[in-house]
């Protein structure tokens, strides 16, 4: 153990004394947060942008590139969310729900800070818990069948709704359910199937989150500040970026939990960044002794979201490093970068290169670093982007959220997609829909749908067996305390239940 | 005597959204009744619970469900508050004010940018119109003659390359969108040109230069940082596009 | 400020406006391509499939020796999507010939047309094939069955008992699936995943038995002692010092030789209507690429067969694809337009 750490230093100690590397990785980690920032180009993008070009480097400048985007474009999604309430990544959504109303207030500045340092703890835990529990980690994903997927899918979508801060239940059930409906256009994973596609080859694939997330994020906010004159959120003179270190102490455990949540569901193959941040989020907003405070910038579900999302990336890389399974989208294209460097991760990575997960963790300490740096460098620049004046600045919003459309599929479709999902939007929320859950249901769908045929298939339409898996198991009595916290009657009968357990040492005592 | 007419009109809305998502989930019912529930497909045998229409048959009827019960809630906070969810009267009548308008043509313009133009013209092209247009509209509000002008212009652009590519087939995408910058192109000098004369005739030297630059510097800049640095090809490129390409790879030679 | 001097200014920037749009517009016209300065600008490889994938990983590393035989740059994008990679193929299709714009592509493209993804046929390229990794036949570590035969022997006696995972409904190991079980007579239950990847993680966790992916997908799965091979389903058998013996099956069941071997087949192409000169530029560079040590040694890493077929020899190998891919899943009742309908030939020799 000692000498790995010894290891562990020496290189980190290599790395950070070597002036190139030091530019490189604060380069990239810039580059990742431009590109976070901007909607619709994703981590993903960037990856494979930069193992082009970083092919000719050696391996270890090659990770700090790549890495130190993909750090760096998981926490930048978080700016357009405070500062316009338009997402730049699915990851960064649940930020946009607390972020927004923080900085409507003039508190832009200091919701950056904060996301700079809950991002900076999130990924250095998911890093910790990385180095120790990986190979443990893996072995619980190993436990995840068709029914386990299928579950998680669930089990998400009804997090959803408790997302829905204002109006009722019922609203954010529809609009689930709605997301759920876009999920099913295309051809059907298991048999390939066309549905919902009308004979148009375009809607065979499905539609892509990116367009639908920037269409119904973005559009509505264009149309709300141009037309209806509502204002931008404000710098404040005097906001300052720098964190209250009493704010992050205050919030320890919701970190610790958001820190958990976000590695746990990096760790799982097929979900990532994206969900990460609305569970803790909904994790926090459960866990919250005063919830009317959601929705109107409450910090604490800020942090949570950015936490979150960027200790999946810890997560993420456990089954990548120790199974060969990316853990993410970002996360496979990064299998595809370190293939090309002649490294296969894979179970045996740690016999033929015993060292390269502390290499590994070693360049993501620096990564962090290096986003941390440029983080509070940037916030202080970026907020004084909204001194701009709105009939200035959004049109040109609406035309970087037309090139994020494009961008990563490369497909003019996905504007065509955007226009009339943005219209859809505005319209629900102008009803008081809540946008949100359409995003969760439209990114889990897929998942829910393929893996409950295929488990079935699997056990010839016989349901038991996800109450003798024990993963199941524990997701379905997860999923049950969901259900039944949303009913008064369990809730009063567990206040009972708690504050009968409470006084009884009380009485003892006496 | 505001808040409720304001609050019928919002029950009107909502009753309307109900009953639309209701004829949807119907909708959607129907469309998967007619997917395989028992025949082969993809070399699966197939049973009900591999059936392709079994996720959206479930979606389906929970839409159907819960917007009944959306509008069976509706019924009856509007009972109890007296409220006649399907009356209408003058009071309550649409009114067009300009938040309205200007929504609408907000809409018509992203409209007109992403179906009509890009498709069909160079993007550097159509996001100058586009800008333009845009900005001119909330920038300079007060110049309304303008921006009649500039809004006229535009929606016949897009509506003109929008036919266009509907009725006249194109042996390839670069004569197309070549005959679409033949279009949008003199298009844009001329808004441009009338936008320099309005603005000299009205002695509003910064306004020119700060519209020009937003609306077509900064464009044009974000275009070749995303085509030229990060790599992203544009949805359409022709002339301009191809100009630049010239430029930078015969020209500098990067 | 006085009349004739604004005019004046009107008058300059109407002129100024006018002579940028016609000399843009006169420029474009003139600006041909011009082949024999070929590659006078960066070359884009449009990878069909998602990034970090098996087609794009190979499209990268080729991608890469082939811009240094060219001596310019080759950018690699990614445009999954559609059916069978429709997408992609059709957005190279419909940019110009001039050899700048590759398509990255593998075997499962041929089945673009029949699946109702477009209208064209694999002759609308002139492709080179990288090569491509063998099938096999592997189990779980835990499973009861070491050898192909007790495999074979269960799966006659309990037909449709034995789950089958081989990544997507009409993909290469499904393909690989039918063939044995054709060859084989026996009959398996096919359970799709979305890719290799789950379909192997699927026999891990034992939500399936046996599981048909490519030779470079299970390496580490092998490697680790988390898969058993039983048996390769190529001509030859394989022998490694890292992995072992795995004998063919082909040997024992002498019926696959009608159905086997399919390969994997990765590479890239261009628009066949691209000029001559431009095709035997490329060519020189795709041999040179080819025999370069990096390819050689990422090859050897990831148990892939290299083939460096180019132009009329590896049109052939995708026309036998095509009417394979396209036929089989006429009779899966999956392909949604007839291969007849595109003019593809049943043909039943393979390649």
């Amino acid at each position: 153990m000692i000498e790995q750490f010894q290891h562990f230093f020496t290189v980190l100690w290599g790395l950070a004394t070597d002036p190139v590397n030091l530019l490189i990785v604060f380069a990239a980690s810039f580059l990742g947060i431009i590109f976070g920032a901007l909607p619709g180009l994703t981590a993903t993008l960037g990856v494979a942008l930069l193992t082009t070009l970083t092919y000719g480097l050696d391996v270890n400048s090659a990770l700090l590139a790549l890495l130190g985007l993909y750090v760096g474009a998981i926490y930048g999604g978080s700016y357009p969310s405070i500062l316009i309430n338009i997402p730049g990544t699915a990851a960064a959504a649940a930020t946009a729900m607390e972020g927004y109303p923080l900085a409507s207030k003039g508190e832009g500045g200091k919701a950056l800070g904060l996301t700079t340092t809950a991002s900076t703890i999130g990924t250095l835990f998911g890093l910790l818990i990385l180095v120790l529990m990986a190979p443990l980690i893996a072995s619980v994903a190993l436990q995840f069948t068709s029914f386990e997927f299928f579950l998680l899918a669930l089990f998400g979508i009804l997090i959803s709704g408790t997302l829905t801060s204002e109006g009722d239940a019922l609203k954010g059930w529809i609009a689930g359910f709605f997301g759920l409906f876009l999920a099913c256009i295309g051809r059907d994973t298991l048999q390939f199937f066309p549905r919902f596609t009308f004979d148009m080859p375009q809607l065979d694939s499905g539609l892509d989150i990116v367009p639908v997330l920037i269409g119904a994020f973005g559009i509505p906010q264009i149309i709300k500040v141009l037309a209806e004159r509502k204002k931008l959120a404000q710098a404040k003179e005097f906001d300052s970026v720098v964190p209250e270190f009493s704010e992050i102490r205050k919030n320890s455990k919701n970190i610790a939990r958001s820190a958990s949540i976000g590695v746990g569901i990096g760790a799982v193959p097929g979900i990532g960044e994206d969900i990460a941040g609305w569970v803790s989020y909904g994790a926090a907003k459960g866990a919250a002794k005063d919830k009317s405070k959601f929705g109107q910038g409450d910090k604490s579900g800020l942090i949570a979201s950015e936490t979150a999302n960027n200790a999946c990336i810890g997560g993420a890389l456990i089954p990548l490093l120790t199974l060969g399974i990316p853990g993410s989208a970002p996360a496979a294209m990064l299998l595809g970068a370190l293939m090309l460097h002649g490294i296969n991760p894979g179970p045996t990575l740690p016999v033929e290169k015993p060292d390269f997960l502390l290499e590994i963790t070693a360049i993501l300490v620096l990564a962090s670093v290096a986003m941390f740096c440029n983080g509070m460098l940037l916030a202080k620049q970026v907020v004084k982007l909204l001194k701009v004046p709105a009939p200035l600045f959004m049109p040109f919003v609406a035309i970087l959220c037309v090139l994020g459309s494009y961008a990563l599929g490369l497909n003019v479709f996905n504007l065509f997609l955007m226009v009339p999902i943005g219209i859809i939007a505005y319209w629900m929320i102008e009803l008081k829909y809540p946008i949100s859950p359409m995003i969760i249901g439209l990114i889990l769908g897929p998942m829910a749908d393929e893996n409950l045929r295929r488990a079935l298939l699997t056990t010839e339409g016989d349901l038991l067996p996800m109450l003798s898996r024990p993963v199941s198991l524990i997701l379905i009595l997860i999923m049950l305390v969901v259900i039944f916290q949303q009913m008064p009657w369990f809730k009063s009968l567990l206040r009972k239940c708690c504050s009968a357990f409470k006084s009884q040492p009380n009485k003892e005592e006496a | 005597m505001q808040t409720s007419t304001t609050d019928s009109t919002n029950y009107r809305r909502e009753a309307f959204t109900s009953l639309a998502l209701m004829i949807f989930a119907l909708a959607i019912l129907a469309e998967s009744l007619t997917y395989p529930l028992t025949a082969s497909q993809g070399g699966l045998e197939n049973v009900w619970y591999v059936s392709p229409a079994l996720f959206p048959l479930v979606v389906g009827s929970c839409i159907l469900l819960l917007a009944s019960i959306q509008l069976l809630k509706l019924f009856k906070t509007a009972k109890s508050q007296q409220q006649n969810v399907f009356r209408f009267s003058a009071e309550s009548s649409y009114k067009l004010s300009q938040p309205s308008i200007d929504k609408f043509l907000l809409v018509l313009m992203l409209v007109g940018y992403v179906y009509g133009l890009i498709p069909n013209s160079d993007f550097v092209i159509a996001t100058i119109l586009f800008q333009l247009t845009l900005t001119c509209r909330f920038y300079l509000a007060d110049a309304k003659k303008l921006n009649e002008l500039l809004l006229i212009t535009f929606c016949f652009v897009a509506a003109l390359l929008f036919l266009t590519n509907l009725l006249v087939s194109f042996e390839s995408d670069s004569s197309r969108l070549y005959i679409g910058d033949l279009i949008s192109f003199p298009a844009l000098g001329f808004v441009l040109y009338k936008t320099h004369c309005y603005l000299t005739a009205n002695q509003q030297h910064k306004q020119i230069r700060i519209l020009l630059f937003a609306s077509v510097l900064l464009p044009i800049i974000v275009v070749l940082i995303f085509k030229y640095l990060l790599l992203v090809p544009m949805p359409s490129e022709s002339s301009v596009l191809l100009l630049t390409d010239y430029f930078y790879y015969q020209v500098l030679g990067l | 400020m006085n009349n004739s001097s604004k005019k004046y200014t009107n008058a300059t920037t109407l002129v100024l406006i006018c002579g940028v749009i016609i000399s843009i517009l006169v420029g474009v016209k003139t600006i041909s391509t011009d082949a024999d300065s070929y590659p006078r600008r960066p070359l884009t490889n449009v990878v069909v499939w998602s990034a970090g994938g098996g087609t794009d990983v190979a499209n990268r590393v080729i991608s890469a020796e082939l811009a240094k035989a060219l001596g310019t740059d080759i950018n690699v994008t990614n445009k999954p999507g559609g059916v069978a990679g429709s997408l992609g193929l059709s957005y190279v299709n419909q940019r110009r010939s001039d050899g700048y714009t590759l398509v990255g592509l593998s075997e499962s493209c041929v089945t673009a047309a029949v699946m109702g993804g477009w209208a064209e046929r694999m002759d609308t390229w002139y492709p080179f094939i990288i090569g491509g990794s063998p099938d096999l036949i592997s189990v779980s570590a835990n499973s009861p069955f070491t050898s192909v035969e007790q495999l074979v022997a269960y799966a006659l006696a309990n037909p449709n008992k034995v789950k089958a995972a081989a990544a997507g409904s009409g993909s290469l190991h499904h393909l690989n699936l039918l063939a044995f079980a054709k060859g084989t007579q026996a009959e398996f239950k096919f359970v799709p995943y979305p890719g290799s990847a789950p379909s192997q993680t699927a026999v891990v966790t034992e939500e399936v038995d046996i599981v048909i992916t490519s030779m470079a997908e299970q390496q580490q799965l092998i490697k680790s002692g988390q898969l058993r091979p039983l048996a390769m389903l190529t001509n030859k058998a394989f022998s490694d010092d890292d992995i072992g013996d795995i004998p063919t099956a082909l040997d024992v069941y002498p019926a696959l030789k009608q159905h086997l071997p399919i390969t994997q087949v990765i590479g890239f192409a261009v628009n066949a209507d691209t000029p001559d000169n431009i095709k035997v530029k490329l060519t020189q560079a795709f041999d040179q690429a080819m025999q370069s040590d990096k390819v050689k040694q990422w090859a050897d890493d990831n148990y892939f067969v290299l083939s460096g077929k180019s132009g009329a020899q590896a049109s052939d190998v995708f026309s036998k694809l095509e009417s394979l891919f396209g036929w089989t899943l006429e009779e899966l009742g999956a392909a949604k337009h007839s291969p007849a309908k595109f003019g593809i030939n049943k043909i039943d020799a393979q390649g």
